[in-house]
């Protein structure tokens, strides 16, 4: 008997039929349903290391679906008090100290947040992957001590900010656990990775992020989340409202 | 009045070497004038070059959703040339260039520059590469490949001719992108928005980064200079039906040269000061002449030539120093001129560099016959202005006591 | 000697008109001396002294910070600056020094944040009451009170954005770390910068700048005044040889290897104003030409002043011979009328200079007005007005060159004239 469960076992390894490999439609799916949300909260710590020197901020933010989110930034002091709201597929900041909103537009779009590897524009353009692009599967790789699919994602629509995309997907956690986005041409202009996965309920969510900037040497970001909370999060709507900005 | 003039020049070589003396500040101010000139000139014509042969050609044509002197050039809105204007301008030597935002990036520099495509095959006939100084070769000599940066943009980054650099921006339809770049050479184009902040590269190669869907500007280059307004308002009437706006060179160039009226005005100034002393120079030459012949005058008095004769006398004196005087710094100032013209006057670095403002380290004086008579007749003016106080003096003298003296 | 005095002085006055003449040449001449020279002393001091304004007569940055001058970049900083400064002034220690951060900036008066740019400068305020000297050039307002949130806005650049006195000035501009930062200052004076390039900026207090650009105690560009801007190349290099200096830098270059990072952030860059771009190229270029024009009029001057004299003289040649065939000697005949052109020279210099004083003076206070419309496209800070520029110096040399032509002109004639046999000399009608 166990001769035989070995054998299916051995034999279940090599069987690549469509019960063991997903579509890289339903990869991309499932990526959605782990990243995607109806509700989310949580305080973050956002480390940005820049040639010169190191700065430590510390958020809370919240969001309903994926184009609505504001953000509060707590620490450092002279950063204190500074809100963004995404709405309406627009970004405004507001600036406490000249108790002034801004509407994020043109080419500031372009530059990181706080001076982060995160660009505003990142920020406007999280949609599900499954809409936004083609997927096809490369392979499969060891990622840490897990496998991985590669996939390469091809943009749906000339308007995406990174027409392709190379995505290491923890297989176990369907978690994009590695990204490398890439411009038209195919130069390679940011790493994005997620790690430290946590169980929320029936999504997997990281808990880490890093972004490097691959044109230009020397920054990096890393995001590190505390207090996720999804579904279970209970938090006033009111934060979503322009009033709330201003405040 | 032939004698006096007779009389007059036998007068000044009687004493040449008074004559002389007294002349060199007219000389002096002659020369200065007219090189002054022509050094203004030469400077206004050189920022006007400048602006032409690497901005701007004689004539421009912008698309509507662009504006001239731009900050930011986005081409989300390029769209291709409508036939009407494609006709009007056939009948010109003309190019088309795309511009466009971008970000250069090398090592852990990186600086904002503007990209600029351009056709190899008609863009040196527009826009003329003769007064440029390039470090390299253009991307055409290497297949189309590769960039030139702006002298002051290579500089900034601390790239040369060799290096690889990336260069980041967005397509028409808002998507990133972004290419290594060999820099195959670097421009001197003696114009700040050019030499700070262009990255050129063949129109191949700027429409595979960004995807225009049309050109961001039609320059036109024509025979002669004087036609651009003419040409630019015909040419209107076409183009205001599509939206699109048409620019001759003059609109901006008027700006750019409020600089060199600064100049002017201090070398005016400046001339002022010597054409004053050349005056008291000629005066006292002029009152000396009359001292010394005082006998002489009294004499002529004497004889029966009125006072108005003898003014004459000494005025024609000095109207001749004048002339002579004003006629060799005028031969002086124009050979210097003209020597300058042909082989232009390097000065350096000068302010106007990194001031938004074309200027050429080489200025070549420009040529004026009309300011030479000007200048000329300047000098003489002096020179007899000078002389009336004196002349009405002599012409006033007693005879008798004037006689008597010595 | 006396003799000879007494003899010159008689026979000036002896023919007065003449002497009269000559006089006026020379006082003429030594008029126009020094107007013009005041003249191209202001335009010089015009061009150089906006310069030094705002590049410092001597400039201090990190090496790093003056490979990207161009783009102003913050993060090049000397952070804390106080060390610097100290050092500074140690080996300069009657200098003064400030330490100064400039960035770009956008400016919005009323609500809507707007597109206008301008440069903001923030530096100690006695750097914009001595250097600047914008305390006084307020054209509607007031100058800093010390109290907070205060900033002097540049006339172009108050006229531009259309800000008055006590509007609410939203400043919008970046971190060292790039990240947004924003102040909200009162606009407290509008003010004649002084040149054009200072016409468009806004003036705020160091403490403000620091803030803006998250700086704890530090400044990107330490400007040095001291020894004036034409002996500022002496001062930038004084200080780069200086040993106090030297150990200071490569204190800080030891910490820069420890941390693994460029030199060119911890080296310092010296450089007088006239060494750096783009002054440098004028530097030379200027000096050379006014060089050149004050030579032209000095030249011609002089010349003027000379013809005069030595027609005086050959004039009076006859006379030369009637003393020689008396028995003066050649040295006492030329004596005479050396002492005689050097009278009417010390007169005629005297008047001049008095004379000339007065139009210097005038033009002094006045100044020529050159317009506005020069300096909105030139990067290079220029006055409107231009004034002369008198100084006992100017005064000094004109006399000084009057009376020397005045002398020579009364020497050589004299000596050519004691040349010749009295015989001659006398049978000589002029």
């Amino acid at each position: 008997m166990k001769k035989a469960v070995s054998i299916f076992s051995v034999l279940g390894l090599f069987w690549v039929g469509p019960v063991a490999a997903d579509s890289a439609d339903e990869i991309l799916g499932s990526i959605d349903k782990n990243l995607n949300y109806e509700k989310r909260y949580t305080r973050a710590t956002m480390t940005v290391t820049k040639p010169r020197r190191t700065k430590v901020y510390e958020l809370e933010t919240w969001g309903r679906g994926m184009d609505t989110a504001a953000t509060e930034f707590h620490s450092p002091r002279r950063d204190a008090g500074t809100k963004m709201l995404k709405k309406g597929g627009e970004l405004r900041m507001y600036m406490p100290s000249i108790e002034k909103v801004q509407r994020i537009s043109g080419h500031m779009l372009r530059q990181g947040m706080m001076g982060s590897d995160l660009s505003y524009e990142d920020l406007l353009q999280f949609t599900g992957w499954r809409e936004l692009y083609t997927a096809k599967v490369e392979g499969e790789e060891p990622c840490g001590e897990s496998s991985c699919w590669k996939l390469s994602l091809t943009a749906n629509r000339k308007d995406a900010s990174y027409p392709t995309r190379t995505v290491w997907v923890d297989k176990s956690t369907r978690i994009p656990v590695r990204q490398e986005l890439y411009a038209l041409s195919g130069k390679l202009l940011k790493t994005w990775t997620m790690e430290a996965p946590q169980k929320f309920g029936a999504r997997w969510y990281p808990t880490r992020m890093v972004l490097e900037d691959k044109l230009q040497e020397g920054t990096r970001t890393v995001l590190e989340f505390r207090d996720l909370q999804f579904e279970a999060a209970n938090f006033n709507e009111t934060v979503f409202e322009q009033r709330w900005l201003e405040r | 009045m032939n004698w006096l003039f007779v009389l007059a020049l036998k007068n000044l070589r009687r004493n040449l070497r008074r004559t002389l003396i007294s002349s060199v500040a007219v000389v002096a101010g002659v020369t200065l004038m007219i090189i002054g000139n022509g050094l203004i000139g030469g400077l206004n014509e050189g920022i006007i070059r400048a602006q032409i042969d690497s901005q701007s050609g004689h004539v421009s044509l912008l698309p509507p959703s662009i504006e001239p002197d731009a900050v930011t050039h986005p081409v989300s809105d390029l769209e291709a040339v409508p036939d009407e204007i494609q006709q009007a301008v056939g009948a010109y030597t003309s190019t088309t260039r795309v511009l466009f935002d971008l970000r250069i990036i090398f090592g852990r520099d990186a600086a904002r520059g503007t990209g600029v495509g351009y056709e190899p095959a008609s863009d040196a006939a527009v826009f003329l590469r003769g007064s440029q100084d390039l470090e390299g070769v253009w991307p055409e000599e290497r297949g189309g490949q590769g960039l030139v940066l702006g002298k002051s943009l290579a500089g900034l980054l601390g790239v040369s001719v060799g290096d690889v650099v990336s260069v980041q921006t967005r397509t028409a339809d808002g998507a990133q992108n972004a290419l290594d770049l060999t820099i195959v050479g670097v421009v001197h184009a003696h114009n700040p928005a050019v030499d700070n902040q262009s990255v050129f590269m063949v129109m191949d190669e700027a429409i595979r980064l960004v995807d225009a869907r049309g050109p961001s500007q039609i320059a036109l280059r024509l025979s002669r200079r004087g036609d651009s307004d003419a040409v630019a308002d015909k040419l209107k009437a076409v183009a205001t039906q599509s939206g699109w706006s048409v620019e001759s060179y003059s609109v901006a160039a008027d700006d750019l040269l409020q600089i060199n009226r600064v100049r002017e005005k201090a070398l005016r100034l400046m001339i002022f000061v010597i054409l004053a002393i050349a005056a008291t120079g000629i005066a006292n030459t002029i009152i000396m002449s009359v001292y010394e012949r005082i006998r002489e005058v009294g004499t002529m008095a004497a004889m029966g030539m009125q006072p108005r004769r003898i003014r004459l006398l000494f005025l024609v004196e000095g109207a001749i120093m004048g002339l002579l005087a004003s006629i060799v710094g005028a031969l002086l100032g124009a050979g210097i001129n003209h020597h300058f013209s042909v082989h232009g006057f390097d000065v350096g670095n000068l302010p106007d560099a990194t001031s938004r403002v074309p200027f050429s380290t080489t200025i070549y004086t420009s040529y004026s016959l009309s300011m030479v008579f000007l200048a000329v007749a300047f000098g003489v003016t002096v020179a007899v202005l000078a002389s009336v106080w004196p002349a009405r003096f002599a012409s006033r003298l007693d005879p008798a006591t004037a006689v008597r003296e010595d | 000697m006396r003799w000879l005095m007494g003899m010159a002085l008689r026979n000036v006055m002896r023919n007065k008109r003449r002497s009269a003449l000559t006089m006026l040449t020379v006082l003429l001449g030594t008029a126009l001396l020094t107007l013009g020279l005041s003249w191209l002393n202001g335009l010089m001091g015009m061009i150089f002294g906006g310069a030094t304004d705002m590049a410092g007569e001597v400039r201090v940055v990190t090496e790093a910070y003056a490979k990207r001058q161009a783009t102003l970049p913050l993060y090049e900083n000397v952070d804390p600056v106080e060390p610097l400064i100290e050092t500074i002034q140690e080996v300069h220690p009657n200098a003064r020094v400030y330490p100064t951060i400039k960035t770009a900036v956008t400016l919005t008066v009323g609500e809507d944040i707007g597109d206008h740019f301008g440069l903001l400068v923030a530096a100690e305020e006695a750097y914009f009451r001595d250097v600047l000297e914008l305390s006084e050039g307020i054209e509607q307002g007031a100058y800093f009170s010390g109290g907070a949130k205060e900033a002097l806005l540049g006339r172009a650049l108050a006229a531009q954005i259309d800000a008055k006195v006590g509007d609410d000035l939203v400043v919008l501009g970046q971190t060292q770390d790039g990240s947004p930062s924003p102040l909200k200052l009162r606009v407290q004076g509008v003010v004649n910068g002084g040149n054009s390039l200072a016409d468009r900026q806004v003036f705020v207090p160091f403490s403000e700048g620091q803030w803006l650009a998250d700086f704890d105690s530090g400044a990107t560009e330490v400007l040095v005044y001291g020894g004036g801007y034409l002996e500022a190349a002496d001062v930038a290099s004084g200080l780069r040889k200086s040993s106090v200096f030297r150990r200071f830098e490569s204190e800080r270059m030891a910490e820069c290897r420890d941390r693994e990072v460029s030199e060119d952030i911890c080296r310092f860059r010296v450089e007088a104003w006239s060494e750096r771009e783009p002054y440098s190229g004028i530097y030379t270029t200027v000096t050379a030409v006014f060089a050149v024009l004050a030579v032209i009029i000095v030249f011609v001057t002089a010349l003027g002043v000379l013809n005069t004299m030595i027609m005086s003289v050959m004039e009076r040649s006859a006379e030369i011979g009637v003393l020689r065939a008396m028995g003066l000697r050649k040295r006492g005949v030329v004596g005479m009328f050396v002492m005689e052109g050097v009278l009417i020279g010390l007169v005629g210099a005297g008047l001049g200079l008095l004379i000339g004083m007065v139009p210097s003076v005038l033009l002094e206070v006045h100044g020529i007005h050159l317009g506005e419309g020069l300096t909105s496209k030139t990067g290079f800070p220029l006055s409107t007005t231009v004034h002369a520029d008198f100084t006992w110096a100017i005064a000094g040399l004109s006399a000084a060159l009057g009376i020397l032509t005045a002398l020579l002109g009364s020497l050589l004639p004299a000596v050519r004239a004691s040349a010749i046999e009295p015989v001659n000399a006398m049978r000589r009608r002029r």
